[in-house]
């Protein structure tokens, strides 16, 4: 009589056994996949045979939110977009609705903005490097990363009052001036970061474990990556040059002096090696801004967008219905107008539609994180399973932006 | 390593075509060398690295007891300014009402019986929703709700995160920071402005002064 166990083996041969694939959810709450992702995995032993990225789980309904609140109202939403660079989203945001409105920023504000933009891109970089290290098990340069993003917000909380979601883009300009002392802090803190840079790159480029847990992992073509959309840094390092900042410039960047690094092979340690060079590009663009702001108004001096001086709205009654006009009726007229901006991840974009009414008819965010989350699949489809962290490290996802 | 050109875009031209688009640096792609591979080496300056910042300036705060110093620009939870009466400067225009992103502010309008006319009778404020974002303060034309320095927020239950008006307000004094700070940054482009803090009397415009109401008699 025979046991179980050759039974077992009578009935399915060896092939069929092989072909048992164990179905794996991996997230909504895995540590690794950087909020709210879920992804179905089908695995044959430790090979990744199939994937199904779920996004959703962070909706909340800011494009429909947006047509039932002012413009001014919204701000507040786009800061918990990406919320690792708030004020990026806002700026773009800020040149959607400017450019519909017709509204013209004075060169100051448009300076503050730029280097906003480039300081955003930093602290959200600094994610990267702190949480990517830590995903594949680099520890200690967690910490150092915070503490140098702890500082710069700490300088930021001077300037805008708030340490994250600050709230302090407004139409036609900035919510407050860039005061001398906020200046020299910057100063200082931007002369001290390529050293910081250095040690970063110390701690972990050499590293062999790191090395080799991000080397050739997660390989996409520069042709995939084109069909696929992927844009910003994941799209660079496959060796695609476009940067929006270039391609199509906005704010003062067609002025400033800086390289855009592109990388050859299009895998995780590439897209590593973009994001720290553009650490460095990005403190370069800073130090140029911050050698010599404009002077000038940092809100546009206009009567019928901007909200007026105080002095003026406790003094005369143009001003103070102006102030009650601006805040409940402001609208753009109607028109459709798209926005580009590259953030940290990619293109982000404002799709905007108006008829004239103070919200938006449609406001469709293009969240680069979305996009580029699509990429995943082809990446982790056929390596190894502990493979699949790394490669969302190196994508570097934001669950706010994607689900929106 | 050579700047990148990139051909100005031309009015219906969306985005230079991909691919051909720019000449750019390649980052620097490397092979490890013999101690990298050997691994000891890099691991040991890595935590010669981590032993020396034992002996670096500590930048951890150690908050309870350390406290956070707010200045003057901090946005802490938004108070109530009073008059030097302690009734509120607020005329309960609902103007931060309207603007509150998170619908933070409740306010029911009410009327007293000075040249005023109108005071809150209930002004209530969410903390919970509450976003400190100062777009109330940046909108009132009044200066009579501020960003206080308060950043702590304790309670039992969720009634008392629901701030009405004794719990807000506060006197002018221990604003004084933030009043000067609003005169400054608000004053914005107008270099004629006056930055001194709205007169407590309703008619601001000196043509008007003594004279009748407009609306008196209706």
């Amino acid at each position: 009589m025979n046991t179980v166990r050759e039974e077992i083996i009578t009935t399915h041969d060896l092939n069929d056994l092989h072909a048992e694939h164990l179905e794996l959810s991996m997230g909504p709450q895995h540590p690794a996949t950087h909020g709210v992702l879920q992804i179905k995995l089908r695995l044959d032993g430790e090979r990744v045979i199939h994937a199904d990225p779920i996004v959703g789980y962070l909706h909340r309904g800011k494009e429909k939110h947006a047509e039932h609140c002012t413009y001014q109202q919204f701000f507040p939403l786009t800061d918990r977009l990406d919320y690792l660079q708030p004020l990026a989203n806002e700026v773009g945001f800020a040149l959607t609705v400017e450019t519909l409105a017709g509204i013209d920023v004075p060169l100051r504000a448009q300076a503050i903005r730029t280097l906003i933009c480039e300081l955003m891109r930093l602290s959200a970089h600094l994610i990267w490097v702190g949480i990517g290290g830590l995903d594949i098990g680099a520890t200690s340069v967690y910490f150092y990363a915070f503490r140098e993003r702890e500082s710069l917000f700490d300088i930021l909380d001077k300037l805008t009052g708030l340490r994250t979601n600050q709230e302090y883009i407004r139409l036609g300009g900035v919510g407050a001036d860039l005061d001398a002392e906020v200046i020299r802090e910057l100063r200082q803190w931007i002369a001290d970061f390529p050293k910081r840079i250095d040690e970063f790159e110390m701690l972990l480029s050499g590293n062999r474990i790191f090395y080799e847990r991000m080397k050739g992992i997660g390989r996409i073509t520069a042709q995939q990556a084109i069909d696929l959309g992927v844009t910003g840094p994941c799209l660079r390092a496959t060796g695609v040059g476009v940067d929006l900042r270039r391609a199509r410039p906005y704010l003062l960047y067609s002025e400033l002096d800086f390289e855009i690094p592109v990388g050859t092979e299009g895998d995780a340690y590439d897209r590593y090696l973009v994001r720290v060079e553009e650490l460095r590009q990005s403190t370069r663009i800073a130090e140029q801004l911050l050698k010599d702001l404009p002077s000038g108004d940092f809100i546009a001096a206009e009567l019928k967008d901007v909200l007026p001086p105080k002095g003026r709205v406790y003094t005369s009654m143009e001003e103070m219905i102006h102030q009650f006009k601006i805040v409940t009726e402001w609208c753009p007229p109607p028109g459709e107008v798209y926005q580009a901006t590259e953030a940290a991840n990619g293109e982000l974009g404002y799709y905007l539609v108006s008829t004239g009414g103070r919200s938006a008819y449609k406001l469709k965010i293009r969240a680069p994180s979305f996009v580029n989350l699509q990429s995943l699949k082809p990446m982790i489809e056929g390596g190894y399973f502990s493979d699949v962290v790394a490669s969302i490290a190196s994508l570097h996802f934001i669950m706010g932006e994607t689900d929106r | 390593m050579s700047r990148s050109v990139i051909p100005p875009s031309e009015g219906g031209g969306f985005l230079p075509k991909y691919g051909a688009a720019v000449a750019t640096p390649m980052v620097k792609r490397r092979q490890l060398n013999r101690n990298e591979r050997w691994f000891f080496v890099p691991f040991a300056k890595a935590l010669l690295y981590t032993f020396t910042r034992m002996f670096k300036r500590k930048i951890t705060r150690q908050y309870p007891e350390q406290k956070l110093e707010a200045g003057a620009s901090f946005h802490g939870l938004p108070v109530l300014v009073e008059k030097d009466d302690g009734s509120p400067r607020c005329v309960a225009c609902g103007l931060c009402e309207f603007v509150c992103p998170p619908r933070a502010i409740d306010i029911v309008p009410g009327e007293i019986d000075n040249e005023i006319e109108r005071a809150p009778k209930e002004f209530v404020i969410d903390m919970l929703r509450c976003i400190e974002c100062s777009y109330c303060e940046e909108v009132c034309p009044e200066e009579a709700i501020v960003m206080s320095k308060d950043y702590e927020l304790v309670g039992r239950k969720r009634e008392d995160f629901v701030w009405d008006l004794p719990k807000l307000l506060r006197t002018q004094e221990s604003l004084r920071d933030r009043l000067e700070f609003v005169r400054k940054t608000y004053r914005r482009w107008d270099e004629n402005a006056e930055i001194a803090p709205p007169p407590s009397g309703v008619f601001r415009d000196p043509a008007w002064a003594g004279r009748e109401r407009p609306n008196e008699g209706h």
